[in-house]
């Protein structure tokens, strides 16, 4: 307590130094003349009783001084000063300063910028007390490589009634629900969860309360919970909304819960219903489409509800071999399953920008060090006068430090314009997909991070020059003009170890940004197996209670159809249940005429098209043999399929599947077999994946409520939005339109990771080979400036200038090459490191590392040759005369 | 050098807090000359060395002070002992005499056969 109290008042005596100064003169001024009366009483002289006053005190000035270290704090007294000093330092050469503080500023903003990504897409998605304890629930047949499967519905109702690790546990599906009753109807986001749903992600609505458990039975179920952002933007923030109701699907639902602003989740979720099994969906254990939640209980591990999990599933697996056999229980932390696969990219990304900042720490450096060369006589005085070397070293880290803060603020001013201004761009629809998007942002722990990272910078760029610049060597300097042969090699050497490391990390950078830029050119030139020009597509869902029949929702599709085909600037149209690119996909269990039946765990399947009679010709999908669609293909006629190449190839390989027969997996008599009349062009549902077996039905004989129309326009695809919609709300008024864009967007969106990956790589590695080639420039121009004299004598000795040249690029681009060594082995790490991103492209290509080591060999030279030819063109008698 | 500084310092802060109590409030000029009357010539108290520790006497709030007028009209500042200096005197007196004691039987020759 005692010390804590004197500390304080030593504190703030930091700042009240003159008063207290004064204080102390006058009382030793009081004291001095007291004993100066003693001493005269004494009998001594005047003066020598003021000499043996002071004598005795143990002088003036040391007093004070041992006064004012016990008053103040010293250390912090003198850091002041340090600070003070610092900053007339880096005042006194702007150029210096300006250079620096940019070279960080922008080696930490790439650092913040990207950490603000990492820190809302990957740590901090969700906000969860624990995170370890809110799970993902998985179904996984290891057989088959399948990690994660979604839950069949009678499987998650058993594992939900025999598990004791949980106290919640709950399902989620996809609920496509379409706001009416407003001016201008809305497909929503929606959700079917069942009640523990929000407990189990220890979330509680805002307004009103979460699902009961009653209103899981068909019947009571309907009843819905609004997302903040619908409640505000449709329902105006009305607080007394709970227990009013909304249509969906032409339904009424009783509000009763509205989530908070910050609960996005499954992401992009605009509203949630209860979920309720019917009898029929409740013992179904083969169709795999829910998601499953669930919160550990207090005092239960996750490797014992792992191993809990199992048991139950390898029982069920015992029981009902037919559908579960193989199949084990996943359980993972929620995060871990929502993050997946943003992680991979952003990890490579915090990667390559901590390495430009490497890169920015080594050139200032080098920097400082050439500097510390010019202000050895400074050094030299001030260690004369009196300044341990540890005082010289604290001085030159605060002036790093300092220069580190500068780059620190100016930096996050660059990452806060580059959020402001959207360099990666991703358009609102689809980033609201992306959980934790909406929260990027220079926030509270991003702010840490970089105040972190700048005071690390300032001290790891600091730190060699200080050690050597505190090295002083007095006698040597002082003498005017003495060369101090010694430090100068130690230094020359040093400069050299950091230039050498800045060329490896920058072909490390370079090779990584060659790579993944290849990767994506290579994507964007990929075909998808269909022309994406021109062409528009927008989904409807027709609800079931007003489209209660087939005949019904096929008439709607075929009006449809036929209206907008007719439409001036549309040159055909079509319907289908998905189409490619959209980020979603469907497989089917199928059969195989005239095979056995499959091992359990073995099921053939194939992706599930449903396509109306227009849609091979309207996406220009090429129909290799047979014929298309058409009307002779009704519900009443022969079933048949067409199926894409790599479906032929798999399941009839070497035969002509022309003729052959197929059916879904099931009861035969619902599932009947289908005869192949087409096989056509393989499509790619995602860019960077070759296509697999997919199958397309005819709409008329497998009609669904969820359809994708696409048009194909003469003109702008997107200037045809208007006139297609109108369509849609001629037929009915109620139908909201949703998912509109042009197939070119949609493709450009669908490579938004690789695009952003390669285009923020290059931008770093660019600006890593700019940093390299400006340390090797300023190295070999120091160079040449510290051996004017020895070449001046080569020269008058009569040596040929290009004699010279060769000399000194020869010096530059030994070190390049050293680097470029180097740096091989690190980049091929980085190779291997991005492999999993790269698209047709080896981690080891190379092209690819040939061509980025003679960019950066061809930029070093440039910046050894400017400095080269400057010592070319020494004049030798100046140059001798200098000395 | 510094471990001899910080004892030296601690019997100088024992003797400052005693004399304040003998002689109640004192300038730094007095206390010097009563601390060298006192212990004779076994401490050459070199004035200076005093300022220093009133002032962690006073940071740590065993002594205050304020400025008066000495008896032949100087202006000086007095140095008074608190509640707080007191106790500590108190304190450290006894852990003073405790050590004192402890030494002396252990240097004394009987016990040492």
């Amino acid at each position: 307590m005692k010390t804590l109290r004197a500390m304080l008042i030593r504190f703030v005596s930091l700042f009240t130094r003159s008063q207290h100064d004064r204080d102390l003169d006058a009382e030793l001024e009081s004291h001095l003349q007291m004993h100066v009366d003693d001493n005269l009483r004494a009998g001594m002289t005047p003066e020598e009783s003021r000499r043996q006053a002071i004598i005795k005190l143990g002088g003036v000035e040391p007093t004070k001084e041992k006064y004012r270290d016990r008053r103040g704090i010293p250390f912090l007294e003198t850091l002041a000063q340090d600070i003070r000093y610092g900053l007339r330092m880096l005042r006194k050469s702007p150029g210096f300063t300006v250079v620096a503080a940019l070279t960080l500023a922008l080696g930490i903003g790439a650092n913040t910028y990207i950490f603000s990504m990492v820190d809302a897409l990957v740590l901090r998605p969700m906000e969860f007390s624990d995170p370890g304890r809110v799970l993902a629930l998985w179904e996984r047949v290891p057989s088959i490589g399948l990690d994660r499967n979604e839950l069949s519905p009678a499987n998650f109702i058993d594992w939900k009634a025999q598990n004791h690790v949980f106290d919640h546990i709950a399902a989620e599906e996809w609920w496509d629900a379409n706001l009416g009753g407003v001016e201008h109807p809305e497909h929503l986001h929606g959700f079917l969860v069942t009640p523990d749903y929000f407990a189990a992600l220890e979330a509680q609505p805002m307004l009103g309360r979460a699902f009961l458990p009653e209103e899981a039975t068909p019947g009571k179920d309907r009843v819905a919970i609004l997302s903040y952002g619908l409640w505000r933007e449709h329902f105006a923030s009305d607080s007394s909304i709970i227990g009013k109701t909304v249509l969906l699907n032409g339904i009424d639902y009783t509000v009763v819960g509205v989530m908070g602003r910050d609960f996005n989740y499954p992401s992009g979720a605009q509203v949630w219903g209860a979920l309720a099994f019917l009898p029929e969906v409740a013992a179904n254990r083969g169709s795999h489409y829910l998601h499953g939640v669930a919160h550990l209980s207090a005092g239960v591990t996750r490797e014992r509800a792992q191993a809990e999990m199992s048991a139950i599933a390898s029982r069920l697996a015992q029981q009902y071999p037919q559908t579960n056999l193989g199949r084990d229980a996943r359980v993972m932390p929620l995060m871990e399953s929502v993050v997946g696969e943003t992680r991979a990219p952003l990890v490579v990304m915090m990667a390559a920008v901590g390495l430009v900042l490497l890169i920015a720490c080594a050139n200032i450096s080098n920097l400082l060090l050439a500097r510390a060369s010019r202000r050895q006589r400074e050094i030299a005085i001030r260690s004369v006068l009196g300044a341990t070397r540890r005082r010289l070293i604290r001085q030159w880290l605060v002036e790093s430090t300092l220069l580190g803060l500068m780059g620190g603020v100016l930096g996050v001013l660059l990452a806060f314009l580059s959020l402001k201004v959207q360099v990666v761009r991703i358009p609102p629809e689809f980033a609201r997909m992306i959980p934790g998007w909406d929260k990027i942002a220079i926030n509270t722990p991003v702010l840490v991070f970089t105040s972190a990272i700048s005071l690390g910078t300032g001290l790891i760029f600091g730190f060699l020059p200080a050690l050597t610049a505190s090295r002083p060597h007095v006698s040597d300097t002082l003498k005017e003009g003495a060369p101090s042969a010694g430090a100068g090699r130690r230094r020359g050497l040093l400069r050299n170890v950091l230039i050498v490391s800045e060329v490896a990390l920058s072909l490390a950078l370079l090779a990584t940004a060659g790579l993944m830029m290849k990767s994506f050119v290579r994507l964007e030139r990929v075909s998808p197996g269909f022309n994406t020009d021109k062409l528009l597509k927008m989904f409807v869902a027709l609800p079931d209670a007003k489209y209660t029949s087939d005949p019904q929702a096929l008439n709607f599709y075929e009006q449809l159809v036929e209206r907008v085909r007719n439409l001036p600037g549309v040159q055909n149209a079509a319907v289908a249940n998905l189409i490619p690119l959209g980020g979603m996909n469907e497989t089917w269990s199928i059969r195989i005429e005239g095979r056995p039946d499959p091992k359990p765990g073995q099921d053939p399947d194939a992706s599930y098209r449903v396509v109306s009679d227009s849609y091979f010709r309207t996406m220009q999908i090429p129909v290799l043999q047979g014929r298309e669609f058409s009307s002779q293909d009704s519900a009443e006629g022969q079933r048949v399929v067409a199926v894409n190449e790599a479906f032929a190839a798999r399941y009839w390989p070497g035969e002509d599947a022309l003729g052959k027969r197929m059916r879904l997996n099931g009861a035969p008599e619902k599932k009947p077999w289908r005869t192949v009349v087409a096989i056509v062009g393989d499509v790619r549902n995602q860019l960077d994946l070759r296509a697999g077996p997919e199958m397309y039905f005819p709409l008329r004989q497998q009609v669904g409520y969820t359809a994708a129309l696409v048009v194909r326009t003469s003109s702008d695809a997107r200037s045809m939005e208007a006139t297609v919609r109108a369509q849609v709300a001629a037929l009915d008024r109620d139908l909201p339109v949703f998912d509109v864009s042009t197939m070119d967007d949609l493709r450009s969106v669908s490579v938004t990771a690789q695009r952003m990956g390669g285009t923020l790589m290059t931008a770093f590695a660019g600006f890593a080979l700019v940093l390299a080639a400006i340390g090797l420039f300023g190295v070999i121009s120091y160079a040449v400036s510290e051996r004017t004299h020895e070449i001046g004598i080569r020269m008058a000795l009569g040596a040929d200038p290009r004699q010279v040249l060769r000399l000194v690029v020869g010096q530059g681009m030994t070190l390049a090459l050293i680097g470029l060594l180097l740096g091989l082995p690190l980049a091929l790490g980085m190779g291997r490191a991005v492999g999993g991103l790269l698209y047709s492209v080896a981690p080891n290509d190379f092209a690819t590392f040939a061509g980025v080591a003679v960019v950066l060999a061809g930029v070093a030279m440039v910046a050894c040759y400017i400095p080269a030819r400057r010592a070319m063109r020494v004049d030798p008698t100046v140059a001798l005369r200098h000395e | 050098m510094g471990e001899k500084k910080d004892v030296w310092q601690g019997t100088l802060a024992l003797m400052v807090l005693k004399t304040l109590e003998a002689m109640g409030p004192l300038h730094g000029y007095g206390i010097a000359r009563r601390i060298e009357q006192t212990s004779g010539d076994l401490l050459a108290v070199n004035y200076g060395t005093l300022y220093p520790a009133l002032l962690k006497l006073e940071q740590e709030g065993y002594v205050s002070s304020e400025w008066g007028v000495s008896d032949n009209n100087r202006k000086a500042k007095y140095y008074k002992l608190t509640r707080a200096g007191r106790k500590q005197l108190e304190k450290e007196a006894r852990d003073w005499e405790q050590t004192t004691e402890i030494l002396s039987r252990f240097l004394s020759p009987e016990e040492q056969g």
